[in-house]
């Protein structure tokens, strides 16, 4: 027993130590996401459906369904105009499941998605970093960076706040060195 | 308290007064015009009909479906009486339906689902005479099916070539000969109209052989097909956009001197047959008049105030008025094609698909 509260322990500090913090799943830096992810568009969350389902054996989980209008595809093209992204967790009521991967978003929130597909027309966020808010105030429009992983040229620390052209500026030059849409 | 309320009352009516100003929207003026042309947001249940020769908006529809169903894009039917939204049912697994809206009647005619749970796919008119309910639709995880509105049934699967990385949109050539299939803003599918997307003539730059990815295209009287593009290995990436024409009968692809600043969101296209002039804007404020005969830009008009973001345009029946649809700033330009300037701005809720029937 006091073998397993020091393993936890250590195990704790070990993730506590590092960048990512106590994610199970690895941020990724802007450039990793722009080169993996199959999509990334920018445009408005139209919709938020959450929904009781089944998943994972469990049952009364929550799936939230996110309809959201395309207005800029930045990588990848698609016929559709609006995508339904499926989010793990959601709340209904005082019920609330989170994870990881719970992103939470509200009707007519702009955001900057890495997505891929997953079955039946959904679309998933790619990644844990996979979500740029668009905040905007007098000085124009920025993107929340603070899921994104820090690299040599991006830092998001103190402030996670990124005008959203540099963002969408770096993204178009890491897909220019990868070549093609 | 007297003084109070009518302080409160005033600073209310000034607020009201203020953030109206910043975001106005024209007021419905009349119920009905003969000079239709529909505006919608292409999602949700309310669109508008505005009078393409006064430009005034004559109301605001709003479609009598259940709150259980969500609404999605817009297109006109093969006879041009009705107009076609997709409709889908409740997660997780929607069914694909559609609300059909009757113009004469000003009213939404039928609500009805099919067998598929596929939510919502790119869907337009198959225009064909003998079935002028018939609409072809795609889903990216399911294939190409062809839907008889007035049957209310899926007649075919056509295709069951889907995927990911396989977008397909498709269109009507204005003559009626052609239904062209767009795969991956690349290859263009010709096939025979009345063949039902089963008779494939021919395919413009197949395997990328033009190394272009097409933004838009427009048919002209004179067999030509003209094209905004970029080139697809990326190169012209966060440079410069092309405009250009393939040769119907040869397939050849001509490559104008035309250039244009980079645009993320298409250049989007329309053709003016009367002047042999297409009109094209991408993202930003400028519209650009190219002639036709000599591959130039004849002249450019500014829309001041428009921001960036897509821009859909529209030429009226007369060809002699442009609309450019802007839903980022809640706006519709419309441009005297005669004068070459911007004659008014029409404000409605995030105008982005536009139909005159």
């Amino acid at each position: 027993m006091k073998t397993l509260k020091i393993f936890l322990a250590l195990l704790f500090l070990f993730l506590l130590s590092t960048q990512d913090g106590y994610s199970w799943e690895r941020k990724k830096t802007l450039k990793e996401l722009t080169n993996s992810a199959p999509l990334i568009v920018y445009g408005k969350v139209l919709e938020v459906i959450p929904k009781y389902e089944e998943y994972l054996g469990q049952k009364d989980f929550i799936i939230t369904y996110v309809k959201f209008s395309v207005q800029t595809f930045l990588k990848g093209t698609g016929a559709e105009q609006i995508l339904t992204i499926k989010v793990t967790g959601g709340q209904i009521g005082d019920k609330v499941i989170g994870g990881e991967r719970s992103f939470p978003f509200t009707k007519n929130e702009e955001v900057l998605l890495f997505l891929s597909p997953t079955e039946n027309n959904f679309y998933e966020v790619y990644s844990i970093s996979g979500k740029l808010t668009a905040v905007a105030n007098n000085e124009g429009k920025y993107l929340d960076c603070s899921l994104l992983k820090e690299d040599d040229v991006s830092k998001y620390e103190p402030d996670s706040l990124i005008k959203s052209e540099k963002i969408i500026s770096r993204i178009e030059d890491y897909l220019k060195l990868e070549g093609g849409k | 308290m007297f003084k109070k309320v009518s302080k409160i009352f005033i600073i209310i009516f000034i607020t009201n007064l203020v953030l109206g100003c910043s975001n106005p929207v024209t007021e419905p003026q009349d119920t009905t015009t003969e000079n239709k042309m529909y505006v919608y947001s292409n999602s949700g249940r309310t669109f508008y009909l505005i009078d393409y020769k006064t430009f005034e908006v004559v109301k605001e529809i709003k479609l009598n479906v259940p709150d259980t169903v969500s609404v999605d894009g817009m297109t006109l039917s093969t006879n041009r009486d009705y107009l076609i939204f997709a409709a889908q049912g409740s997660f997780p697994n929607p069914s694909t339906g559609f609300a059909v809206y009757n113009i004469e009647k000003d009213k939404l005619e039928s609500l009805f689902f099919t067998e598929l749970n596929y939510g919502i796919g790119y869907f337009i008119a198959a225009e064909n005479e003998s079935e002028p309910g018939l609409i072809y639709t795609h889903f990216r995880d399911f294939g190409t099916y062809s839907i008889d509105l007035f049957e209310q049934k899926v007649k075919e699967l056509i295709s069951d070539e889907h995927g990911f990385d396989l977008s397909k949109r498709i269109y009507n050539s204005p003559d009626g000969k052609w239904t062209v299939v767009m795969k991956n803003y690349a290859e263009l599918e010709f096939y025979l109209s009345s063949s039902g997307l089963h008779n494939l003539q021919f395919t413009l730059n197949k395997n990328d052989a033009d190394s272009i990815s097409i933004y838009d295209f427009e048919f002209s009287n004179n067999n030509k097909l003209f094209i905004t593009y970029q080139l697809s290995d990326g190169r012209s990436r966060d440079i410069e956009s092309y405009f250009g024409s393939y040769d119907l009968e040869t397939k050849h692809l001509y490559r104008s001197s035309l250039k244009f600043p980079w645009s993320l969101n298409p250049y989007y296209t329309a053709y003016n047959s009367t002047r042999n002039e297409v009109y094209t804007i991408g993202a930003y404020d400028k519209f650009y008049v190219i002639d036709t005969d000599s591959y130039e830009i004849v002249d450019t008009v500014t829309l001041t105030g428009k921001i960036t973001g897509p821009s859909q345009i529209l030429i009226t029946p007369g060809e002699d008025i442009a609309f450019v649809a802007c839903p980022n700033n809640n706006s519709i330009y419309v441009i005297d094609l005669n004068e070459r300037k911007l004659k008014k701005t029409i404000y409605v809720n995030e105008p982005y698909n536009m139909i005159i029937p």
